[in-house]
C-alpha cells in the first residue's frame, strides 16, 4: 500500500534527522558569566526593564504590596505566584530558556537544586553582611527570612508543664497519642523540615538511606500515633478548637493563622530545638545581561533593611536582616528570642529528603 | 475491486500524502519524541535501567493496595455512571417527567465546576466538620463524624459528578433515534420494555461504549476525589504518582508506576477496541421522525421515577450552590462549619479583583481553552476520519500513539515538552518553544487528544455509509461530500466535544504550571496556588471565588453553544 510507504519513508527521514541534529545540540545557551562589578551594578538606578518575579510570598494581597512598592522604587515587575516546589522545578527545567528572572521565597535546599542545575547567577547584595550567618553562604542565593517550625498547643488544654517538652514526647508518651497533627503531604517545606528534624537525629552511615533502624522506627511511631488531618479540616483550626490540640506551623504563618482562628496558642520551644530553614532570594541566569543586572538591583532592593522590614511588619516574618529586626511583629519577636535551631546536619538531610519522603510514602505513611 | 479503487484514490490524492506527512511529523515531534526522551532520562539515568524503584514499588503494600483500589474504583464507576447516566437521559428525553427544564439544567451542572473544588465542596458539606454532618450530629450525637469517607463516598461523588459524557453524547444518539423504528416495533406488538432493550439500547451502544471507556479512564486516574474523600481507608494510585512526579529524585518512581498503570490501561483499551470493531452499528436515519416522549403508564412507577429524578438533580446542584455561598464566607466560619449570614463578606472577591493579576487569568484561560479546543477538535476530525475509513495496522498504531497522554502522568508530559523544546530543534524548524506563549497551547492540545479522538470517532461511527455513497453517486467530490453531508450530521457532537474540552481546560493545572507564560497566568494555576501546601486558610477562600468565576464563564459558553446546537438540530428537523 502506498500509504504505508509514505509512512515508512517519512518516519525514517524524521528519525534520521533527529539522530543527526536533534541530539547533538545539547550545549547550554548561557554564556559563562563574566565577573560583574557588584557595586557598579547595584548603584545604578532601575532601568524599568520588565522583570518576572516568581514567588510563594504573594498570597493574601501581598502581591499588591510588592507591586506598589516596587513600582514606587522604579521597577517594572510581573509577579508570578507559584508554590516553592513548583518554582524550583520550573526554573530548573527552563534552564536553557528561562522565563523567570528573580526567585523569591523558596528554601535554601530548593535554591541548592537550582544552583546545582546551573540556573542561577552569582550576585552579592548590599545587605550581605546584615544577613551573615543565617545560612551557609553559596554566593548565589541570599536568606531574607528565618523559618523555624514551631509546635503550638491549645492553651486551654495544656499548660507549659503538661505540654510536650520534646518532639519525641509526642510519640513516646501515650498521653499525646492522637493529640497531635502530622504532615499529610510531602511537598511543602514545613512538612519536609519536620521530617528532617526527626530523622536527622538518627543519622547512621550503615542504616537504610543513612538513617538507623531506630530512626525509621521513630518516624513510624510519629505517624502511627499522630492525627492525619483530612482535607476539609485545618490543623490549626483543630488546635484552636481543641479537637486535636497540638500542631506545628512555620513561623511566618503564625500571625495570619492566629488571626483566622482567633487564638493565642501556647508556643513550645522544644529541648532539641526547632527544625529551621531560611527562605531566600536569587537571580536566574539569562543571556540578556541587562535583564540580569536589573534583576540583581531588584533583589537587592527587596532584601534591603527598609523594604524587608516593612514587609515583615505587615506579614509577620522573622527577618534575617539584623538591621530590620525592630520591624518584626511582637509574636515573631517572642519566637525569635526563645527558639533555638535544631542542631542537625541540614545539608545532608536536604540531600536525602526526596528519598526519605519516597520511603515514607511507600512504606511508612 | 474495493482495494483497487482505494489504491487509485491514494495515488491521485496528493492531499492525503501531505496530511500523512504533517501528521507523522506532529505526532513524532510533540507526542513521541518528548515523552521518550523524558522516560529515557528518568528510567535510564546512567544509560542502564535502574531496577531498584521497581522492586521498591512492588514490595510496597501501600502501592499494591492503591493499585487494586484504582481498578476497583474504575470498574465500579463504569457501572454506576452508566446506570445513573442512562437513567438521566431517559428522564430527560424518553419519558415524560414533570420539571423537565429544571432537570435538564441540573443534570448539566456538574460540567461547570472544577473537580477539585467540587469535591472540596462535598467535603465542607458531608465531611467531618461539614455543615450537614454538624447538623446531623446535633440530632444523633453518637454518629461517626467520618461517615462520608472511604470507597463509598468516593464512588458516590464521582458517580454524580461523572455523567457529563452521557448527558452530552449518549443523549445525542438517543435523540437521533428515528421514532418510526419505535412505532414500527409497537405496531408489531412489541411492548415498552422490549422496545427499550431491543430497539433503543442497541442504537445507543457505540456512544455508551465510548462513555464507558472514558469513565473507566477517569476512575483509574482519579486524583482529587480519593485524595479528599478516600481517607486512609481508600487510597488510589494517582495521588502517589503525582506526588512522586513532582520531585526530581523520585520522578523514576512516578514513571514506573505510570507505566505499570499504562500497561493495564492499554490492555483494557485493546480489548475494548476489539469488541468495538466487532460491534454492528445501527445508523441514524436519513429522514427521521423526532423522538416522541413516552408516558410511564404505571402511576406508582411514574411517581418513583419522578422523585428519584428530582433527588438526583438536587444532589448535583446543591454542592455548586454551596461553592457559591462559601465564596462569601470567612475562613474561620467555614472551618468551624458555621454559616453566619451576618458575617458574609465580599472580601474574597475584592482580594481576587485587587490582586496584581486581577481578572486577567480569566481572559488567559478562556483564550487558551478556546483555541486549544478548536484546534484539537479540528485535528481529530481529520484523524478520526482517516482512522474510521482506513481500518488497518497503520491507523491502529496511529490511534495508539494518540492515546499516549492517557498512559503518562501529565506532569511528565509537560516536563518532556519543556525540556525538549528549550533549544532550537530541527523538529520545530529551529524554533525554541519553551518560554513562548505557544508551548502551553501545545500542551493543552496534547492532553485532550485521546478524549477528543474517542468522541469524534464515536460520532463518525454513527454515520450511514450509504449517505456518503449516495452523494458520491450524485457526483460530489470527497471534500464536498464531507462538508455537505458528513460534517452536518456530526456537528452537534463536535460542538459537545468542543464544549467539554473548553470547560475542562478552563481550570487546568498540571500542564499549565510548567508551561504558562509569565505574562499570562491561567486560572488553574491561580486556583491551585490559593489551595497549595504553604497557603493560609484566608487565601484558600480565594479558590471558591475563582471557581465561581469559572462557573459563570462556563455557563455563558454553554448557553451560547447550546443555542447554536439546538438551532442546528431544529433546522435539520
Amino acid at each position: 500500500m502506498k500509504g504505508k510507504k509514505v509512512f515508512a519513508v517519512s518516519l525514517t527521514t524524521f528519525l534520521a534527522a533527529t539522530a543527526l541534529f536533534g541530539c547533538g545540540n545539547s550545549g547550554n545557551t548561557q554564556t559563562e558569566q563574566t565577573e560583574l562589578n557588584m557595586e557598579e551594578v547595584l548603584s545604578k538606578d532601575p532601568t524599568g526593564e520588565k522583570i518576572v518575579v516568581a514567588t510563594n510570598n504573594a498570597a493574601n494581597g501581598r502581591d499588591v504590596w510588592l507591586l506598589e512598592n516596587a513600582q514606587a522604587a522604579g521597577f517594572n515587575i510581573e509577579i508570578v505566584q507559584l508554590g516553592g516546589g513548583d518554582v524550583t522545578a520550573r526554573v530548573i527545567s527552563e534552564v536553557n530558556n528561562p522565563t523567570i528572572n528573580v526567585v523569591w521565597g523558596p528554601s535554601e535546599d530548593q535554591f541548592t537544586s537550582m544552583i546545582d542545575a546551573g540556573a542561577l547567577v552569582k550576585f552579592e547584595p548590599d545587605w550581605a553582611e546584615e544577613v551573615a550567618g543565617a545560612s551557609e553562604e553559596n554566593g548565589y542565593s541570599w536568606p531574607y527570612e528565618i523559618q523555624p517550625k514551631v509546635l503550638v498547643c491549645n492553651p486551654d488544654v495544656y499548660t507549659e508543664e503538661t505540654a510536650p517538652k520534646r518532639w519525641s514526647d509526642l510519640w513516646e508518651k501515650e498521653e499525646f497519642h492522637g493529640k497531635y497533627a502530622v504532615p499529610t503531604s510531602f511537598d511543602g517545606n514545613t512538612n519536609r523540615a519536620v521530617i528532617g528534624g526527626i530523622l536527622g537525629r538518627y543519622l547512621d552511615e550503615n542504616g537504610d538511606l543513612g538513617v538507623s533502624d531506630e530512626g525509621w522506627d521513630a518516624i513510624q511511631q510519629y505517624f502511627d500515633n499522630g492525627y492525619k488531618t483530612p482535607d476539609g479540616e485545618d490543623d490549626f483550626g483543630n488546635m484552636a478548637s481543641g479537637k486535636v490540640p497540638i500542631t506545628f506551623t512555620f513561623a511566618s504563618g503564625l500571625k495570619d493563622k492566629c488571626e483566622s482562628f482567633d487564638i493565642d496558642p501556647l508556643i513550645i520551644y522544644t529541648e532539641e530545638g526547632e527544625p529551621t530553614n531560611t527562605n531566600q532570594i536569587g537571580v536566574v541566569a539569562n543571556s540578556n545581561q541587562e535583564l540580569v543586572e536589573e534583576s540583581m538591583r531588584f533583589a537587592n532592593w527587596l532584601g534591603s533593611t527598609d523594604v524587608i522590614g516593612a514587609y515583615a511588619q505587615e506579614n509577620g516574618n522573622m527577618v534575617t536582616n539584623s538591621a530590620a529586626e525592630d520591624s518584626m511583629v511582637p509574636i515573631i519577636r517572642e519566637v525569635k528570642e526563645n527558639y533555638k535551631p535544631a542542631d542537625v546536619d541540614w545539608t545532608y538531610i536536604n540531600s536525602m529528603m526526596d528519598e526519605w519522603v519516597a520511603k515514607i510514602q511507600l512504606e511508612i505513611y | 475491486m474495493k482495494n483497487l479503487s482505494k489504491n487509485y484514490r491514494l495515488r491521485r490524492n496528493i492531499g492525503f500524502v501531505i496530511i500523512a506527512v504533517i501528521l507523522i511529523w506532529a505526532i513524532f515531534t510533540f507526542l513521541v519524541y518528548p515523552n521518550l526522551s523524558l522516560l529515557r532520562i528518568t528510567l535510564f539515568p546512567d544509560g542502564t535501567f535502574d531496577v531498584a524503584p521497581v522492586i521498591q514499588i512492588l514490595s510496597s503494600d501501600r502501592v499494591l493496595t492503591a493499585l487494586k483500589n484504582s481498578f476497583i474504583l474504575a470498574v465500579s464507576l463504569t457501572i454506576t455512571v452508566n446506570i445513573l447516566g442512562i437513567f438521566q437521559i431517559f428522564v430527560l428525553d424518553y419519558y415524560e417527567i414533570k420539571g423537565n427544564k429544571w432537570l435538564n439544567i441540573a443534570y448539566h451542572s456538574p460540567l461547570i465546576c472544577n473537580g477539585m473544588v467540587l469535591v472540596t465542596a462535598y467535603n465542607f458539606i458531608f465531611g467531618s466538620q461539614g455543615f450537614l454532618t454538624a447538623n446531623l450530629m446535633e440530632l444523633f450525637p453518637n454518629m461517626d463524624p467520618y461517615w462520608f469517607r472511604g470507597f463509598g463516598a468516593v464512588l458516590i461523588e464521582m458517580t454524580f459528578a461523572g455523567t457529563s459524557n452521557h448527558i452530552m453524547f449518549v443523549r445525542d444518539s438517543l435523540k437521533n433515534i428515528d421514532y418510526q423504528t419505535i412505532e414500527a416495533a409497537e405496531n408489531m406488538g412489541v411492548k415498552g420494555r422490549r422496545i427499550l432493550t431491543k430497539v433503543v439500547l442497541p442504537v445507543l451502544k457505540p456512544s455508551i461504549f465510548a462513555a464507558s471507556i472514558l469513565t473507566f479512564i477517569v476512575g483509574v486516574s482519579a486524583f482529587a476525589t480519593p485524595q479528599v474523600l478516600g481517607g486512609e481507608e481508600f487510597e488510589t494510585i494517582n495521588p502517589l504518582v503525582r506526588s512522586f512526579s513532582r520531585t526530581l529524585t523520585t520522578r523514576n518512581y512516578a514513571a514506573v508506576l505510570a507505566l505499570l498503570l499504562g500497561i493495564i490501561t492499554i490492555l483494557v483499551l485493546v480489548i475494548t477496541n476489539h469488541i468495538e470493531k466487532k460491534g454492528n452499528y445501527v445508523s441514524i436515519s436519513k429522514v427521521k421522525t423526532p423522538l416522541k416522549k413516552t408516558k410511564i403508564q404505571n402511576p406508582v412507577l411514574r411517581w418513583i421515577v419522578t422523585v428519584a429524578a428530582h433527588i438526583i438533580a438536587l444532589i448535583q446542584t446543591v454542592p455548586l450552590l454551596f461553592v457559591f455561598i462559601f465564596s462569601f464566607m470567612t475562613a474561620g466560619d467555614l472551618y468551624a462549619g458555621e454559616m453566619n449570614i451576618k458575617n458574609f463578606t465580599l472580601n474574597n472577591y475584592l482580594m481576587v479583583i485587587n490582586s496584581t493579576t486581577g481578572l486577567r487569568p480569566v481572559l488567559t484561560s478562556m483564550v487558551y481553552s478556546g483555541l486549544s479546543a478548536v484546534l484539537v477538535v479540528g485535528f481529530m476530525l481529520v484523524i478520526a476520519r482517516i482512522i474510521t475509513k482506513y481500518n488497518n495496522k497503520l491507523t491502529g498504531t496511529l490511534e495508539l500513539f494518540l492515546q499516549i497522554p492517557w498512559f503518562l502522568p501529565v506532569t511528565l508530559i509537560a516536563l518532556g515538552l519543556i525540556m525538549t523544546f528549550d533549544r532550537p530543534n530541527i523538529l520545530t524548524f529551529g524554533l525554541t518553544l519553551t518560554g513562548t506563549v505557544y508551548i502551553m497551547l501545545i500542551g493543552y492540545i496534547i492532553i485532550r487528544l485521546p478524549y477528543t479522538l474517542r468522541m469524534i470517532k464515536a460520532a463518525y461511527a454513527g454515520i450511514d455509509n450509504s449517505l456518503e455513497e449516495a452523494a458520491k453517486n450524485l457526483g460530489a467530490s470527497t471534500v464536498k461530500t464531507y462538508i455537505k453531508v458528513i460534517f452536518p450530521i456530526i456537528w452537534p457532537e463536535v460542538l459537545s466535544v468542543f464544549l467539554l474540552n473548553f470547560i475542562q481546560q478552563l481550570s487546568e493545572y498540571n500542564v499549565s504550571v510548567f508551561l504558562f507564560h509569565p505574562m499570562f497566568q491561567p486560572l488553574g494555576v491561580m486556583l491551585n496556588v490559593a489551595t497549595g501546601a504553604d497557603s493560609t486558610p484566608e487565601s484558600q477562600m480565594m479558590s471558591f471565588v475563582y471557581s465561581v468565576i469559572i462557573m459563570v464563564v462556563s455557563i455563558v459558553i454553554i448557553s451560547f453553544v447550546y443555542g447554536r446546537k439546538s438551532a442546528t438540530l431544529k433546522k435539520r428537523q
